[in-house]
Protein backbone atom coordinates (compact mmCIF):
# COMPACT_ATOMS: atom_id res chain seq x y z
CA UNK A 1 0.00 0.00 0.00
CA UNK A 2 1.42 3.32 -1.28
CA UNK A 3 1.27 6.57 1.23
CA UNK A 4 -1.18 9.17 0.92
CA UNK A 5 -0.44 12.34 -1.01
CA UNK A 6 -1.23 14.35 2.27
CA UNK A 7 0.97 12.15 4.35
CA UNK A 8 3.27 14.67 6.98
CA UNK A 9 4.85 11.97 8.87
CA UNK A 10 5.55 14.77 11.67
CA UNK A 11 2.23 15.75 11.98
CA UNK A 12 -0.94 14.31 12.93
CA UNK A 13 -4.03 14.88 11.21
CA UNK A 14 -7.67 15.93 11.74
CA UNK A 15 -9.76 13.58 12.52
CA UNK A 16 -12.87 13.55 9.98
CA UNK A 17 -16.15 13.95 11.79
CA UNK A 18 -17.15 10.41 10.65
CA UNK A 19 -15.48 6.62 10.39
CA UNK A 20 -16.08 5.51 6.41
CA UNK A 21 -14.53 2.06 5.55
CA UNK A 22 -11.91 3.23 2.94
CA UNK A 23 -13.71 2.04 -0.49
CA UNK A 24 -11.91 -0.70 -2.58
CA UNK A 25 -7.91 0.30 -3.73
CA UNK A 26 -8.08 3.32 -1.32
CA UNK A 27 -6.94 4.76 2.02
CA UNK A 28 -7.96 6.89 3.97
CA UNK A 29 -6.57 10.95 3.08
CA UNK A 30 -4.82 13.06 5.91
CA UNK A 31 -6.50 15.88 6.68
CA UNK A 32 -5.20 19.39 7.09
CA UNK A 33 -7.86 21.73 7.52
CA UNK A 34 -10.79 21.69 9.66
CA UNK A 35 -13.84 21.95 7.61
CA UNK A 36 -12.78 19.19 5.28
CA UNK A 37 -12.16 17.04 8.10
CA UNK A 38 -15.89 18.32 9.25
CA UNK A 39 -17.09 16.88 5.42
CA UNK A 40 -14.96 13.66 5.49
CA UNK A 41 -13.09 11.38 5.79
CA UNK A 42 -11.91 11.79 1.93
CA UNK A 43 -9.99 8.79 0.19
CA UNK A 44 -7.07 8.35 -2.12
CA UNK A 45 -5.13 6.19 -4.20
CA UNK A 46 -2.48 6.04 -6.92
CA UNK A 47 -2.79 4.15 -9.84
CA UNK A 48 -0.62 3.18 -12.80
CA UNK A 49 -2.28 5.69 -15.50
CA UNK A 50 -2.25 5.94 -19.69
CA UNK A 51 1.59 5.94 -21.18
CA UNK A 52 2.72 5.03 -17.83
CA UNK A 53 2.47 7.89 -15.64
CA UNK A 54 0.94 7.40 -11.78
CA UNK A 55 -2.65 8.37 -11.92
CA UNK A 56 -3.69 10.20 -8.35
CA UNK A 57 -7.73 9.75 -7.71
CA UNK A 58 -9.60 11.22 -4.51
CA UNK A 59 -12.92 9.92 -3.56
CA UNK A 60 -15.46 10.27 -1.22
CA UNK A 61 -18.52 8.33 0.26
CA UNK A 62 -22.03 10.04 -0.12
CA UNK A 63 -24.03 10.18 3.00
CA UNK A 64 -26.67 12.71 4.90
CA UNK A 65 -24.41 15.54 5.05
CA UNK A 66 -24.23 15.95 2.09
CA UNK A 67 -27.21 15.72 0.68
CA UNK A 68 -29.94 19.03 -0.42
CA UNK A 69 -33.27 18.94 0.27
CA UNK A 70 -33.94 17.03 -2.97
CA UNK A 71 -31.68 14.07 -1.89
CA UNK A 72 -28.97 14.43 -4.40
CA UNK A 73 -25.69 15.90 -2.99
CA UNK A 74 -25.30 19.31 -2.40
CA UNK A 75 -23.95 21.49 -5.32
CA UNK A 76 -21.63 23.00 -2.13
CA UNK A 77 -20.03 19.67 -1.48
CA UNK A 78 -19.45 19.13 -4.70
CA UNK A 79 -17.57 22.64 -5.23
CA UNK A 80 -16.56 21.54 -1.74
CA UNK A 81 -14.85 18.38 -3.04
CA UNK A 82 -13.48 19.64 -6.05
CA UNK A 83 -11.70 22.72 -3.95
CA UNK A 84 -10.18 20.19 -1.62
CA UNK A 85 -8.89 17.75 -4.53
CA UNK A 86 -7.64 20.50 -6.73
CA UNK A 87 -5.97 22.22 -3.90
CA UNK A 88 -4.16 19.35 -2.94
CA UNK A 89 -2.24 19.15 -6.27
CA UNK A 90 -2.02 22.46 -6.06
CA UNK A 91 -0.33 22.30 -2.34
CA UNK A 92 1.66 18.94 -3.71
CA UNK A 93 2.99 20.46 -6.92
CA UNK A 94 4.49 23.63 -5.06
CA UNK A 95 6.38 21.42 -2.40
CA UNK A 96 3.18 22.31 -0.25
CA UNK A 97 3.60 26.11 -0.36
CA UNK A 98 1.07 27.96 0.74
CA UNK A 99 -1.86 28.33 -1.83
CA UNK A 100 -5.21 29.65 -2.18
CA UNK A 101 -7.90 29.45 -4.78
CA UNK A 102 -8.34 32.38 -7.33
CA UNK A 103 -11.04 30.96 -9.34
CA UNK A 104 -13.21 27.85 -9.53
CA UNK A 105 -15.74 26.85 -12.53
CA UNK A 106 -18.06 23.81 -11.78
CA UNK A 107 -20.21 22.15 -14.39
CA UNK A 108 -22.76 19.74 -12.70
CA UNK A 109 -23.93 17.03 -15.48
CA UNK A 110 -25.78 14.59 -12.67
CA UNK A 111 -26.71 14.85 -9.15
CA UNK A 112 -24.91 11.74 -7.12
CA UNK A 113 -26.97 10.21 -4.17
CA UNK A 114 -26.52 8.75 -0.67
CA UNK A 115 -23.90 5.90 -0.69
CA UNK A 116 -22.62 6.78 -4.02
CA UNK A 117 -18.71 6.75 -4.18
CA UNK A 118 -17.83 9.91 -6.12
CA UNK A 119 -14.26 10.19 -7.67
CA UNK A 120 -12.02 12.51 -8.82
CA UNK A 121 -9.36 12.36 -11.27
CA UNK A 122 -7.26 15.78 -11.17
CA UNK A 123 -4.93 17.27 -13.16
CA UNK A 124 -2.16 19.44 -13.20
CA UNK A 125 -2.54 21.45 -16.52
CA UNK A 126 0.14 24.10 -15.99
CA UNK A 127 2.31 25.27 -13.28
CA UNK A 128 3.62 28.97 -13.46
CA UNK A 129 6.03 30.87 -10.96
CA UNK A 130 3.19 31.78 -9.07
CA UNK A 131 -0.29 30.81 -10.68
CA UNK A 132 -1.50 26.85 -11.08
CA UNK A 133 -3.65 25.76 -13.60
CA UNK A 134 -5.67 22.61 -11.87
CA UNK A 135 -9.03 20.35 -13.92
CA UNK A 136 -10.64 17.83 -12.52
CA UNK A 137 -13.18 15.28 -13.71
CA UNK A 138 -15.66 13.80 -11.39
CA UNK A 139 -17.26 10.14 -11.36
CA UNK A 140 -20.05 7.71 -10.12
CA UNK A 141 -19.68 4.27 -11.67
CA UNK A 142 -17.43 5.23 -14.09
CA UNK A 143 -20.29 8.04 -15.16
CA UNK A 144 -19.17 11.68 -15.31
CA UNK A 145 -20.77 13.98 -13.02
CA UNK A 146 -19.05 16.96 -12.76
CA UNK A 147 -16.13 18.59 -14.41
CA UNK A 148 -14.05 21.37 -13.20
CA UNK A 149 -11.06 23.94 -13.56
CA UNK A 150 -9.26 25.82 -11.56
CA UNK A 151 -6.50 28.65 -11.10
CA UNK A 152 -4.54 28.62 -7.99
CA UNK A 153 -1.91 31.56 -6.00
CA UNK A 154 1.19 30.36 -4.58
CA UNK A 155 1.00 32.81 -1.50
CA UNK A 156 3.67 35.26 -1.36
CA UNK A 157 4.78 34.54 -5.16
CA UNK B 1 -20.16 37.47 17.39
CA UNK B 2 -23.17 39.13 18.83
CA UNK B 3 -26.13 36.69 18.30
CA UNK B 4 -28.24 36.55 14.65
CA UNK B 5 -30.32 40.09 14.37
CA UNK B 6 -34.06 40.02 14.37
CA UNK B 7 -35.56 38.90 11.20
CA UNK B 8 -33.29 35.79 10.03
CA UNK B 9 -34.73 32.38 10.15
CA UNK B 10 -32.29 29.12 9.25
CA UNK B 11 -32.93 28.91 5.61
CA UNK B 12 -33.55 26.03 3.69
CA UNK B 13 -32.58 23.69 7.06
CA UNK B 14 -31.93 20.04 5.87
CA UNK B 15 -28.81 17.62 5.13
CA UNK B 16 -26.12 19.89 3.58
CA UNK B 17 -27.15 23.20 5.14
CA UNK B 18 -27.70 22.17 8.48
CA UNK B 19 -25.14 20.81 8.94
CA UNK B 20 -22.65 23.64 7.65
CA UNK B 21 -24.90 26.20 8.60
CA UNK B 22 -27.65 26.66 9.54
CA UNK B 23 -27.34 29.54 6.58
CA UNK B 24 -29.54 32.72 8.26
CA UNK B 25 -31.91 34.10 5.25
CA UNK B 26 -33.93 37.13 5.68
CA UNK B 27 -36.49 38.48 2.76
CA UNK B 28 -35.92 41.81 1.36
CA UNK B 29 -38.81 44.15 0.36
CA UNK B 30 -37.95 43.74 -2.94
CA UNK B 31 -38.23 39.80 -2.97
CA UNK B 32 -34.20 39.22 -2.57
CA UNK B 33 -32.73 37.55 0.59
CA UNK B 34 -29.76 38.44 2.17
CA UNK B 35 -27.97 35.80 3.83
CA UNK B 36 -25.14 35.79 6.82
CA UNK B 37 -23.18 32.82 8.35
CA UNK B 38 -20.72 33.44 11.44
CA UNK B 39 -17.56 31.67 10.52
CA UNK B 40 -16.35 29.08 13.03
CA UNK B 41 -13.46 26.54 13.28
CA UNK B 42 -15.64 23.86 11.28
CA UNK B 43 -15.11 26.27 8.62
CA UNK B 44 -12.03 27.02 7.90
CA UNK B 45 -8.82 25.59 6.39
CA UNK B 46 -5.32 24.88 7.92
CA UNK B 47 -4.33 28.67 7.25
CA UNK B 48 -7.14 29.84 9.72
CA UNK B 49 -9.47 31.60 7.16
CA UNK B 50 -12.59 30.44 5.77
CA UNK B 51 -12.41 27.71 3.07
CA UNK B 52 -12.52 27.97 -0.41
CA UNK B 53 -15.13 25.35 -0.45
CA UNK B 54 -17.27 26.60 2.44
CA UNK B 55 -17.27 29.98 0.55
CA UNK B 56 -18.33 28.09 -2.94
CA UNK B 57 -21.17 26.02 -0.75
CA UNK B 58 -22.47 29.61 0.43
CA UNK B 59 -22.44 31.22 -2.85
CA UNK B 60 -24.34 27.88 -4.29
CA UNK B 61 -27.08 28.53 -1.19
CA UNK B 62 -27.33 32.25 -1.76
CA UNK B 63 -27.36 32.24 -5.97
CA UNK B 64 -29.68 29.27 -5.37
CA UNK B 65 -32.14 31.46 -3.15
CA UNK B 66 -32.29 34.03 -5.58
CA UNK B 67 -33.63 31.53 -8.62
CA UNK B 68 -35.67 29.89 -6.34
CA UNK B 69 -37.60 33.39 -5.90
CA UNK B 70 -37.47 33.95 -9.18
CA UNK B 71 -39.16 30.54 -10.81
CA UNK B 72 -41.69 30.55 -7.52
CA UNK B 73 -39.91 27.57 -5.82
CA UNK B 74 -40.34 25.39 -8.93
CA UNK B 75 -37.63 22.66 -8.45
CA UNK B 76 -33.86 24.00 -9.82
CA UNK B 77 -30.33 22.56 -9.77
CA UNK B 78 -27.27 24.06 -10.16
CA UNK B 79 -25.48 23.43 -13.76
CA UNK B 80 -22.70 25.53 -13.81
CA UNK B 81 -21.15 27.43 -10.93
CA UNK B 82 -18.12 30.42 -11.37
CA UNK B 83 -16.83 31.88 -8.59
CA UNK B 84 -13.51 34.12 -8.17
CA UNK B 85 -11.78 34.90 -4.77
CA UNK B 86 -11.08 38.35 -3.97
CA UNK B 87 -10.46 38.31 -0.50
CA UNK B 88 -9.76 35.80 2.40
CA UNK B 89 -12.40 36.06 5.65
CA UNK B 90 -10.76 34.75 8.83
CA UNK B 91 -12.98 33.20 12.42
CA UNK B 92 -15.48 35.03 13.89
CA UNK B 93 -15.79 36.89 10.86
CA UNK B 94 -19.44 37.57 9.88
CA UNK B 95 -20.04 36.91 5.57
CA UNK B 96 -22.38 37.89 4.10
CA UNK B 97 -24.30 36.92 0.78
CA UNK B 98 -26.81 38.33 -1.98
CA UNK B 99 -27.42 37.32 -5.53
CA UNK B 100 -29.60 38.47 -8.31
CA UNK B 101 -31.40 37.00 -11.36
CA UNK B 102 -30.20 38.04 -14.69
CA UNK B 103 -31.98 36.56 -16.74
CA UNK B 104 -35.14 33.95 -16.68
CA UNK B 105 -35.80 32.02 -19.51
CA UNK B 106 -38.68 28.83 -19.59
CA UNK B 107 -36.03 26.23 -18.66
CA UNK B 108 -33.27 28.10 -17.34
CA UNK B 109 -32.13 30.47 -14.84
CA UNK B 110 -28.93 33.16 -15.03
CA UNK B 111 -27.71 34.54 -11.87
CA UNK B 112 -25.25 36.80 -9.99
CA UNK B 113 -24.00 37.09 -7.10
CA UNK B 114 -21.43 38.30 -4.28
CA UNK B 115 -20.10 37.27 -0.51
CA UNK B 116 -18.52 39.92 1.52
CA UNK B 117 -17.97 40.82 5.08
CA UNK B 118 -18.36 44.48 5.60
CA UNK B 119 -16.89 46.72 2.44
CA UNK B 120 -14.65 43.44 1.34
CA UNK B 121 -15.78 41.24 -0.93
CA UNK B 122 -14.87 38.08 -1.07
CA UNK B 123 -16.33 36.04 -3.82
CA UNK B 124 -17.95 37.05 -6.65
CA UNK B 125 -20.19 34.02 -7.96
CA UNK B 126 -22.05 33.44 -10.87
CA UNK B 127 -24.35 30.51 -12.22
CA UNK B 128 -26.77 29.00 -14.59
CA UNK B 129 -29.91 26.99 -12.68
CA UNK B 130 -31.72 24.39 -14.75
CA UNK B 131 -35.39 24.24 -14.22
CA UNK B 132 -36.27 20.64 -13.70
CA UNK B 133 -38.88 19.15 -15.85
CA UNK B 134 -39.03 22.14 -18.03
CA UNK B 135 -37.63 22.23 -22.06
Amino acid sequence: MTESINADPAKKPLAPARTVEPPPGYIETPLWDPYEAFMGPLFDKRVPGVGGEEELWMAFRVDGRHLNMRGVVHGGMMATFADAVLGTIAWNATGRAPCVTLSMQTNFLAGPREGDLVECRPKLNRATRAVLFVGGEFFVDGRLVMTASSLWKIIGK
Amino acid sequence: MSGIPEGYAPAWNEGFNAYVGPFYGRPREDGSVHFILDLRDKHLNGGGVAHGGLLMAFADAVLGTAVSVAVEGAPCATMTLNADFVASADKGARIEGEAEVTRATRSVVFVAGRIYAGEKTLLSASGIWKILGAK
